[in-house]
């Protein structure tokens, strides 16, 4: 009925990526430049638990507190999660089983972690049941807030205070998520971002930036090229997407799937059935038998499935995040 | 353009009727419907026919004794509590496994007996149901998956066993567990606030 894979594209990029970063090791281990790889490896070595079948891997996108955006403040840290072959973990809604997976940040002097950043999911059917995950590899992303006079005088201080001289600056967190086969397992892992007194970030390197970037590209975004509007109705929920800007393009797909952030929403397992017209495209999409009342507004990921054809003129956005007001339709029953 | 369009209707036209198709094949068990009957032998060989326990309310629960999500009920004995509780209101409960052979939660019946025992636990049986008809006549998804019965044979709740989806034991206190409460209210005479909720846990291994 569903194929089920995540975008060709992206894995074939995210995999490139992994094999650039070994070759790069290689290559500056004959050369000498030994300690940026070193820690690369030693960190994905270390983190998490040997008998996971998850590994996981912390950085940060800049290498200090100083090369922070000082018009965002913002730090962008990214979790990469390595997937045993043939396992999956699960999105923020993990469908029909299944458990998001999540980060409990310890309270930091400076550093403040917002939610996780889901790159686009993928769904997994098997036996009647749909859920949405990440196979193979995926980077969560989490933006931290940085406030730069706490930073400026908790730096400071321990700088002034000799016995603190060697003090870290560490941010922590515990993770936990489940990981499935045809069984599941819950798994967890310590996570931690060192700062030394410089300010200099562990985990840092061009590679695992990089990887942060690729995969910003890959959380959907919210854009105004598109209006949606919803209504709920004999237990079908008609989504109506109009164009927002010239900007916005009907994907030539015939896997037009909608997400949503929430579990209990919609019925995973139902085929969404697409309906382009001239000017306007509905979804049609069958309702969760747990939902009780009808929401006001819903929030998801709207993908073209594996087509991978963009939602937007002349730019690659094969998933967008939408939310829309939903109303309750005459029911003729 | 107009191409591609009408290549997307054609196709969207088959997958309605696909669509169709399969939504007419699913089993739908619905709150205030009648619950489907079944006969399902126990672990010790005895039958047991759902309509022969009209005049009580009846528990169903979806089991699996590897899944992460049961054990977080079992390993701290909220399961049993509830079994023993509302055994003792003359509530009828009933476990159900609906793991296929060689899967993960799957039990013979000796198996099935010494867990039981094992785990202290006090079903009123446990039903095996090897080939997974009965889950799938309530589209029983996952494990825990909770439903109630009551005296008139009628489904009056379906879904989660509480609002803490997660595997971490330390979640079973201060949870809302939606089985006591709407026993409680059930066996009070009144009518339950919350009929359904999204169900958590592993698959059911069909």
């Amino acid at each position: 009925m569903v194929r089920v894979t995540w975008p060709r594209t992206a894995m074939i990029r995210l995999s490139e990526l992994f094999q650039k970063i070994m070759k790069k090791c290689r290559f500056t281990i004959i050369s000498g430049f030994l300690p940026p790889c070193l820690v690369l490896i030693l960190a994905i070595t270390i983190s998490g638990h040997a008998n996971n079948r998850v590994s996981v891997t912390l950085f940060p996108e800049v290498a200090g507190l100083t090369d922070i955006d000082s018009n965002t403040d913002t730090l962008w840290l990214g979790v990469a999660m390595n997937i045993m072959d043939g396992w999956h973990v699960y999105w923020r809604n993990p469908g029909d089983s299944g458990l998001p997976t999540t980060i409990r940040w310890d309270e930091h002097g400076f550093l403040t972690p917002d939610e996780i950043h889901w790159p686009q999911p993928t769904r997994f059917d098997e036996d009647g049941i749909t859920t949405y995950g990440y196979s193979d590899r995926v980077v969560l992303l989490v933006p931290v807030n940085v406030s730069r006079e706490k930073s400026k005088a908790q730096m400071c201080a321990s700088e002034n205070n000799t016995a603190n001289k060697n003090q870290q600056h560490t941010l922590s967190a515990h993770m936990n998520w489940l990981v499935c086969k045809d069984i599941c397992l819950p798994e967890s892992t310590h996570l931690s971002l060192a700062i030394d007194q410089e300010g200099n970030f562990s985990g840092y390197s061009k590679t695992a930036a990089g990887m942060i970037e690729l995969s910003r590209s890959l959380v959907p975004k919210n854009v105004s090229d598109w209006q949606a509007e919803a209504e709920l109705a004999s237990g079908i929920l008609t989504i109506t997407l109009e164009p927002g800007s010239e900007k916005a393009l009907f994907p030539d797909s015939d896997d037009i799937y909608f997400y949503p952030h929430k579990q209990g929403m919609i019925e995973h397992t139902a085929p969404q059935i697409a309906t382009a017209t001239d000017n306007r495209l509905t979804l049609e999409i069958e309702i969760s038998r747990y939902l009780r009342s009808t929401p006001d507004r819903i929030t998801g990921v709207l993908s073209s499935g594996d087509s991978g054809k963009s939602w937007l003129r002349n730019r690659n956005i094969p998933a967008i995040e939408i939310t829309f007001p939903v109303t309750s339709g005459a029911n003729p029953e | 353009m107009k191409n591609q369009l009408s290549s997307i209707l054609i196709l969207l036209f088959g997958l309605l009727f696909i669509g169709n198709v399969l939504a007419e094949d699913r089993n739908r068990p619905e709150i205030g419907k009648k619950a489907p009957d079944f006969t399902l032998p126990d672990a010790t060989g005895k039958k047991h026919t759902l309509s022969d326990y009209e005049d009580k309310f009846v528990v169903l629960e979806w089991l699996n004794h590897d899944c992460p999500f049961v054990v977080k009920h079992y390993a701290t004995g909220n399961m049993q509590m509830l079994q023993e509780k509302y055994r003792d209101k003359g509530v009828v409960w009933f476990s159900i496994i609906s793991s296929a052979p060689g899967k993960q939660g799957y039990l013979k019946p000796d198996q099935a007996r010494k867990i039981t025992r094992e785990k202290n636990a006090g079903p009123r049986a446990v039903l095996l149901d090897p080939d997974g008809h009965v889950g799938r006549a309530y589209d029983a998804r996952v494990t825990p998956h909770m439903y109630i019965i009551n005296p008139q044979g009628q489904l009056v709740y379906m879904g989660a066993i509480d609002d803490r989806p997660t595997t971490n034991h330390d979640d079973v206190e201060g949870a809302r567990n939606f089985i006591s409460e709407a026993l409680d209210l059930l066996l009070d005479g009144r009518g339950i606030e919350i009929n359904t909720y999204q169900p958590y846990g592993c698959t059911v291994k069909y």
